[in-house]
């Protein structure tokens, strides 16, 4: 059974507050639902993969040809077995089986090169560069996701976000890359997390507790008082309710790896199929900082990627979800050249990304790495990690990007009309 | 308010809340010497030197989790609250963020010098502040040079830390950043680095002159927009937020007489009728550290404060991580529906943790206070007095008391179709004991302070 997005706000209420709403005003619910403006990227939705930790691009999409590459590389880099080939210069990890299949389809964005302007070899601080889209990102800690979240086409008939706008998925708090100047966005590590929890030993008290939490927070119109806090409150209860309703509607033939990121992944396909109107997700992926032994690390967490988005992909396939649907990798810089001691690579600066789905323009962008041309050890930066986002905001939500971005970020075109 | 509820009033907000018992213990004392005993511990020790030596070996300040276990367990356990409480306001005033300082022991370091000074004169406590080693790397203090000047520590300390926008030009920015040339770290130690310094004239704010960092700092300290505006910082933090200029002017003026000494500004407030006023009660939403810290020490807890660091995270507050220099924006914003859920789910968490043989984490009976309640209204109102000063309506306690009445369905199989006695069936006593907490910790009015 699927939950319509009318049946969810319709059972909601019309005072329903923005899930995650700081509660200051009660939102009139998105009356309409971001599924049915009409506008041109209507019920488009974005996933968002963050590769945390710097995932190393060359061994990730492999320059083999370049005889530097084994050189520089003498245990680290892969051989001719341990990649698929993509053209006479470029190989994907071997691990990456499910993405090599669909770049043969057409729906694979290779993006190389993939950086920006006196890289920092700081996580954090090329974390926050990449989430912000900001060279300078602690000035203003928005992310770039949720200024195109809280962007309005119109500032004198603003747009009613939709009750789940975006959701960010993972512990740790929101991600900076969601932080929206007004639309409150929610993270969530999982709906258990979003759920009343009874003491495990008595767990035939849970109804109770749910009755007497209800009523605290006036779900049957009373008690007033308490104002805000209550409103929330109200809310939570009713969007937890509502969510573990959509998702109980869900169900599917594709079996999901086992992996954190497929448990994640599958809960974003049981939200896009219960259609309650969100946009923008993202999740994290760790453990690239592959400072020692890279090898099996990396083989590991490729795996997990491709394979995870693969079942994710032919899930909405399946729900006759996959033409609105894009997956966008990011990785908050790429690895040295050379090898260290370790077997491992250090913090490097440019690398590569993917962005895949159905409508997606697949191809390679941007040029093949010169190994014999290299700045500081590290490969330059040829492709503006913002002109990939602006094709994203441009191309696929069709607003304009240089209202979130700046201006000068054009070039690349990453989606099929 | 009566004297229990101001007395607990007093303890929530110039420190982590009350521990069982200890407001009658400070009442005792009375409010006026309670005050004073908060503002000047002097000889009252924290209690916390004989953990600091057994845990010594324990913690590695070079990890950053150990230092917020570190000071979480001085909230939990410190003999002298508002010393913890004004570390906490300054490390939101000052903000500093561990990931971009990156170096654990430096955010250690900035962490006693909040303690150390955070109660005497605002210009000193500035001059400090400037020359703090986490501060120099946040601010990039470091990369001010006589022929780059940085400007982003000059634009914060006029910012952010003291006068305010409005009240300085471009100009002023970069004449300052001039005076703090070569301010540098050598060896994680503040370092003036003669040959960086920017020896010339400059004009900043209207003073002309040779003037260098120190200079600036005073002209800051001693302007009359940082007296404005950090007074009303303070108000905000212990007494409501958005106070009227009449309300505030008494307050400014204690500030100038003493030249900005924040122990007497708090007197004043702690004393003044407005803080007791009906309008600053539970007039604030409680940060995560204040609910969750509050609600350790309210149930007597042990529980291990390493688990507290990242639920607090999960609540929006990840301590010596201010998602950037502005601070936490605090207030409503501490509560959306996912930061709501979170400390419902620190609340079950905090009533049903199991320890070794079945030890609790917490006490619950503590709520009774000595006294055995004999009916469920009783066991609901002696909680809500102990959790709450007794303040929360009727028809909530209502929905309590009908928790509390209402059966398990599983005991009641257990017992044959009979409904349990809660005073006499010690199962459901525990049962719904640590659900009822479970419960008022997670009413609205526990999210309040």
């Amino acid at each position: 059974m699927g939950i319509t997005r009318r049946r969810f706000l319709g059972s909601s209420g019309a005072t329903l507050v923005a899930l995650g709403g700081s509660g200051l005003l009660p939102r009139m619910a998105a009356a309409l639902g971001a599924e049915d403006t009409g506008g041109p990227a209507s019920g488009r939705s974005l996933v968002v993969i963050q590769l945390a930790g710097g995932n190393d691009g060359l061994n990730t999409v492999v320059p083999y040809a370049d005889p530097h590459y084994p050189k520089l590389r003498p245990t680290v880099a892969l051989s001719e077995s341990e990649l698929l080939k993509l053209d006479e210069r470029l190989g994907l990890h071997a691990a990456l089986a499910p993405f090599r299949e669909r770049f043969a389809q057409g729906t694979l964005a290779v993006v190389g090169g993939v950086g920006y302007p006196n890289p920092d070899r700081s996580h954090f601080l090329s974390t926050a560069v990449w989430q912000t889209a900001r060279l300078d990102p602690y000035r203003e800690p928005t992310g770039w996701l949720g200024r195109a979240i809280d962007f309005q086409p119109d500032p004198r008939h603003p747009r009613e976000p939709a009750a789940l706008e975006a959701l960010g998925i993972g512990g740790g708090g929101l991600t900076p890359a969601l932080y929206a100047p007004r639309t409150p966005v929610p993270s969530l590590l999982s709906l258990d997390a979003f759920s009343v929890q009874p003491d495990r030993r008595y767990p035939a008290d849970a109804g109770a507790l749910r009755t007497a939490l209800g009523a605290m927070y006036g779900e049957n119109g009373e008690p007033a008082g308490a104002g805000f806090v209550r409103q929330v409150g109200r809310s939570a209860l009713r969007s937890s309710d509502e969510l573990r309703a959509a998702v109980a509607g869900y169900s599917s033939m594709v079996t999901y790896p086992k992996s954190g990121l497929s448990d994640q992944l599958r809960l974003i396909a049981q939200l896009l199929t219960a259609k309650v109107g969100t946009r923008i997700f993202h999740v994290t992926l760790g453990g690239f900082d592959t400072h020692a032994n890279q090898k099996p690390q990396q083989r590991n967490l490729l795996a997990q990627l491709a394979e995870g988005v693969s079942a994710f992909l032919e899930d909405l396939k399946a729900h006759g979800l996959d033409e609105r649907v894009a997956v966008l990798t990011y990785s908050e810089f790429g690895r040295r050249v050379q090898e260290n001691a370790s077997a491992g690579t250090d913090h490097g600066a440019a690398s590569s990304l993917f962005v895949v789905g159905a409508k997606v323009a697949g191809g390679l962008y941007g040029p093949a790495p010169d190994l014999s041309k290299l700045e500081g050890g590290d490969v330059p930066f040829a492709v503006d990690f913002r002109s990939v986002y602006a094709s994203v905001l441009r191309d696929w939500f069709k607003i304009p990007a240089e209202r979130i971005l700046g201006p000068n970020f054009a070039g690349l075109q990453l989606f099929r009309a | 308010m009566e004297p229990r509820i101001r007395m607990a009033h007093l303890l929530r907000r110039a420190g982590f809340g009350p521990a069982p018992g200890e407001v009658e213990a400070r009442l005792n004392e009375g409010f006026e010497q309670t005050v004073h005993l908060l503002l000047e511990p002097g000889g009252v020790s924290d209690g916390l030197g004989e953990i600091d030596r057994q845990i010594g070996g324990l913690l590695d300040f070079n990890n950053i989790e150990d230092v917020r276990t570190w000071w979480i367990y001085r909230m939990i356990h410190s003999q002298c609250p508002l010393i913890e409480k004004m570390t906490f306001l300054w490390h939101g005033h000052f903000a500093t963020a561990i990931s971009k300082v990156g170096n654990p022991y430096l955010m250690y370091l900035q962490n006693q010098l909040f303690r150390e000074r955070g109660l005497g004169s605002f210009g000193d406590l500035l001059q400090r502040v400037a020359r703090d080693p986490a501060m120099l790397v946040w601010l990039d203090g470091s990369a001010n040079r006589k022929a780059h000047p940085n400007e982003n520590f000059a634009r914060e300390v006029m910012e952010l830390f003291t006068i305010g926008r409005g009240q300085y030009k471009e100009a002023d920015v970069q004449e300052a950043a001039r005076a703090f040339s070569g301010w540098n770290l050598r060896d994680d130690s503040f370092f003036f680095n003669a040959s960086e310094h920017d020896v010339g004239p400059k004009t900043f704010l209207g003073h002309e002159g040779n003037l260098d960092g120190s200079d600036v700092l005073n002209i800051l300290a001693e302007h009359p927009a940082t007296a404005e505006r950090v007074t009303s910082k303070l108000f905000s933090f212990f007494v409501y937020e958005n106070p009227e200029p009449p309300t505030l002017a008494p307050f400014v003026q204690a500030w100038r007489s003493t030249r900005g000494n924040i122990r007497e500004v708090l007197r004043a407030m702690f004393l003044s009728p407005v803080f007791s006023s009906e309008r600053a009660f539970r007039a604030q939403v409680k940060s995560p550290a204040e609910f969750v810290i509050g609600a350790i020490r309210s149930l007597g807890g042990t529980i291990t404060p390493r688990q507290v660091v990242s639920l607090m995270a999960r609540m929006g507050q990840d301590l010596f991580n201010p998602p950037s220099v502005k601070g936490w924006d605090g207030g409503k914003a501490w509560i959306s529906t996912s930061t709501l859920f979170e400390r419902l789910n620190f609340a079950a968490s905090i009533t049903t943790a199991r320890g070794p043989k079945g030890t609790s984490h917490i006490e619950p009976e503590r709520v009774f206070e000595g006294v055995t309640p004999t009916t469920p209204r009783q066991i609901v109102d002696l909680a809500v007095g102990h959790l709450l000063d007794g303040v929360l309506s009727e028809p909530t306690r209502q929905a309590l008391v009908a928790y509390v009445e209402t059966p398990d369905p599983q005991r009641m199989k257990e017992l044959g179709g009979k409904s349990p006695s809660i005073t006499s069936d010690t199962r459901t006593m525990d049962e719904k004991l640590r659900g009822l907490i479970h419960l008022i910790l997670s009413t609205p009015d526990f999210q309040l302070s």
